[in-house]
């Protein structure tokens, strides 16, 4: 087998982000290359990279023995690389077999007629040839998804690149894109497919390289990849890098507070039953049920993509569920306004902490006492988060936008306790902060679960999840494949559901 | 020419009070709901009627007029903000514009009907007094009343935004509409309330504008160019802006026609606007620009 594509020492920055940090990596002729990583390993970029949307800041691209990196979008085109797209571009007021026939006239310039008899051939490959006449602003996910692929293909392409091919298919639709790819491999082209669905990898790719943080983590036989320590790490986090978080305090489940002593029935704080979203034509969350029981931290871990933002957002009826009741404390919420799901006792702190920038630290702690029974309690209780967290006290004339990530996302916990709420949904607190703050945050919850608060917690990391819980859900694709008691659950009974092999294979 | 100087600053800086009360509204407007609305001006001209017609009709008081015409004006405005603007607001800004684009020609349309194309004013004893009368340079009472009223008002909602729950909430919808919501803000319900502010200060500068100049029904455009040269030059959402933007606009108008004649008074109010456009697209005084 002979090199096809060779990528040395790539490097990229944007400002002060260096995305991409002396990836290397090589495909050879006619092999299915599969690269995994999770969200802003520079996996998109690398493509943009490759397909000449974005020059590197240093590194060489030998394709065919010819260092590329200086050249134009449309020379590469030219050259025999072709590119599909995270979310499908193909033109909607066209038909399907219009769609192919653009991607073989431009894309390598044949002529019309050339185009036409190669078009037929691959919409029979890409299992479309029934539906050549539709628009392709009228299709499914999949069919458009094959349809990218499909238009790709058709300018004939030597390399051809697939961004994230099988997100939000159900899995018999995965396989049908595997299928695809596998059958494009057949007929000579050499594949670099970028996907976040880690379970296509076994089946769609000859080798896979994880990418992590803008450099090669490992790279092999795709099963022995999924299933190094390494790529483990890289998505759930090491053991060590929970060390320092308190080693003592694991799951001390066992509370005496009163909560234990209620009859079940009103134990129950929030319940959710057979939710379904869609995001457009895409299934977001499957037939999810919960059951939230007061004064529990519960946490739901997945990995990016697997509907826990959407699922949250649905409770807060940020999102409307196209079926399924969310009910709290007896009331159903389902669908209901925001705002009103709020003055219920529903308090969130969102991905980001969404402070108010333009706001003072007390103005926004004033925000969390907006609504009328928090209004009344609102110096006795901002006393107390000022208690809680000094440093918010000691900067509460300042704006919000001075705040470092940390004080932000304790000034958002704080905003949601100003609420006086009944429970606390934290979506992804500890995103991007140092140990030691995750440390300080992760304290401050424990202190006000102790008071008889409920927290929802969402989180990649399954050790830190899995410490600081009573109860956890696991999420895959949108749907809730393992659940239990945080102290029953170890870390390689999460792992399996989170890589879901056995499930795939 | 230079003998004539002074005059033009004064009435330049004075008229931009004016200028700056006729854009708070759509000032507010955008600042909170990233909403440009086009019948700012014939909703102010609309205030201007009813002014009128009241005063002339039920009180022979503008000010009661006035006080009448904002009780109305409230209930128009929570019928436009319910029934109209919020049921497109969430779908873009495209849909919301195209709203206020026919508002704006159905109230010309009606005032038309209404009142016919004669041109109107509102009688009012400021217009012919002078605060103070030099060789050079008088003072026109009506022009200092309205300046001293654009100031008094946007005092008034200054401290409003930045000292009240109510202006926090209005600040928090416009910053972030989620958030607000999850919060317990219920965002449509602070645009109904942002509206009614709206018409508010619409129907003070209404009133203001139909002593000062002859107003007809086809007017409101007009003072839509005005509100939206103050606006922009301001900075979109920022009150003291207004008061800066209709200063400038002000004295543009009138220093340029005391140099160059008063055909040009307009364009050159316009060519300042493009300028500062062209230095400074975010406005004078806007927080700095969006990501």
């Amino acid at each position: 087998m002979s090199e096809l594509l060779r990528v040395e020492d790539l490097s990229i920055a944007f400002g002060n982000n260096q995305v991409l940090k002396g990836l290397s990596f090589e495909v050879n002729e006619n092999e299915v290359l599969g690269i995994i990583g999770p969200n802003g390993a520079g996996k998109t970029v690398l493509l943009n990279i490759l397909t000449g949307i974005l020059k590197p800041d240093s590194g060489r691209i030998i394709y065919q023995g010819e260092d590329i990196a200086k050249t134009k979008i449309v020379e590469r085109t030219y050259m025999g690389i072709g590119r599909t797209f995270q979310v499908p571009r193909s033109f909607e007021g066209m038909s399907v077999y219009e769609n192919v026939m653009i991607g073989g006239v431009c894309g390598r310039q044949m002529t019309e007629k050339e185009a036409g008899a190669g078009a037929d051939k691959i919409l029979a490959q890409i299992n479309m040839a029934d539906k050549r006449d539709l628009l392709a602003g009228t299709l499914g996910l999949l069919d458009r998804k094959r349809l990218e692929i499909g238009v790709a293909l058709a300018s004939k392409p030597r390399l051809l690149l697939i961004d994230e091919a099988a997100g939000g298919l159900t899995e018999s639709e995965v396989v049908s894109i595997i299928d695809i790819v596998r059958g494009a491999k057949e007929q000579g082209v050499t594949i670099i497919w970028i996907e976040h669905v880690l379970q296509t990898m076994i089946e769609g790719t000859d080798r896979t390289l994880c990418v992590a943080e803008g450099r090669n983590v490992i790279c092999g036989n795709p099963r022995d990849v999924m299933d190094s320590p390494e790529v483990h790490a890289v998505y759930l986090g090491t053991e060590e890098d929970y060390a320092d978080e308190g080693a003592g305090a694991d799951n001390d489940i066992a509370k005496t507070g009163t909560a234990q002593a209620l009859p079940p029935q009103d134990k129950t704080l929030l319940e959710i039953s057979g939710l379904n979203v869609l995001h457009g034509d895409l299934q977001a969350i499957h037939d999810v049920s919960m059951r939230i029981e007061r004064g529990h931290i519960v946490s739901i871990i997945g990995a990016n993509g697997a509907g826990k933002s959407t699922l949250l957002n649905t409770v807060m009826g940020i999102h409307n569920p196209a079926g399924g009741t969310i009910v709290f404390e007896g009331d159903d919420i389902t669908g209901k306004r925001t705002s009103a799901i709020a003055e219920k006792g529903l308090a969130m702190t969102p991905e980001g902490s969404r402070v108010f920038a333009d706001m003072t630290v007390t103005e926004n702690l004033l925000m969390g006492a907006y609504l009328p029974a928090a209004k009344k309690a609102k110096t006795e209780q901002l006393e107390k988060v000022f208690e809680m967290f000094p440093v918010l006290k000691e900067k509460s004339e300042q704006l919000a936008s001075f705040l470092s990530g940390g004080q932000r996302q304790m000034l958002s916990i704080a905003r949601a306790i100003m609420m006086n709420p009944k429970v606390v949904i934290c979506d992804e607190i500890s995103l991007g902060l140092a140990p030691v703050v995750i440390q300080d945050i992760y304290a401050k919850l424990k202190e006000l679960n102790e008071q008889g608060l409920t927290f929802i917690l969402v989180e990649q990391e399954i050790k830190r999840s899995l410490r600081h819980s009573d109860y956890s859900y696991v999420m895959v694709k949108g749907r809730i494949v393992l659940e239990g008691k945080s102290s029953e659950l170890s870390r390689s009974d999460v792992s399996d559901a989170y890589f879901g092999i056995n499930r795939f294979a | 020419m230079l003998e004539t100087l002074p005059q033009a600053l004064v009435t330049g800086v004075l008229l931009g009070g004016l200028y700056a009360i006729i854009g708070i509204g759509m000032s507010l407007i955008f600042g909170i709901m990233k909403l440009t609305n086009i019948a700012h001006g014939d909703i102010m001209i609309l205030s201007t009627f009813l002014t009128m017609f009241i005063t002339q009709n039920l009180t022979g008081n503008p000010i009661i007029g006035l006080l009448l015409t904002i009780v109305i004006m409230m209930f128009f405005a929570v019928g436009i903000q319910k029934f109209l603007i919020n049921k497109v607001i969430t779908k873009g800004a495209e849909p919301a514009l195209l709203v206020t684009f026919g508002l704006s020609i159905i109230i010309s349309n009606a005032l038309f009907l209404a009142f016919g194309a004669n041109t109107q004013t509102i009688q009012s004893p400021l217009v012919s007094m002078n605060l103070i009368r030099t060789e050079n340079v008088s003072v026109s009472m009506m022009y200092m009343v309205s300046f001293l009223v654009a100031v008094a008002v946007i005092v008034v909602l200054t401290l409003v935004m930045n000292k009240t729950s109510f202006g926090r909430a209005i600040r928090a919808a416009s910053s972030d509409t989620v958030m607000s919501e999850l919060l317990g803000v219920n965002t449509k319900r602070m645009y109904v309330f942002a509206m009614m502010l709206t018409v508010v200060t619409a129907s003070i500068a209404g009133m203001l504008v139909g002593m000062t100049f002859p107003f007809y029904p086809t007017t409101g455009t007009q003072y839509l160019i005005i509100a939206f040269g103050v606006v922009v030059i301001g900075g979109m959402g920022s009150l003291p802006g207004t008061l800066v933007g209709g200063i400038i606009l002000g004295l543009a108008q009138l220093v340029g026609a005391n140099f160059i004649g008063p055909t040009y008074q307009q364009l050159i109010g316009f060519i300042v606007l493009l300028v500062i456009l062209a230095i400074r697209p975010q406005g004078l005084l806007s927080k700095a620009v969006r990501k």
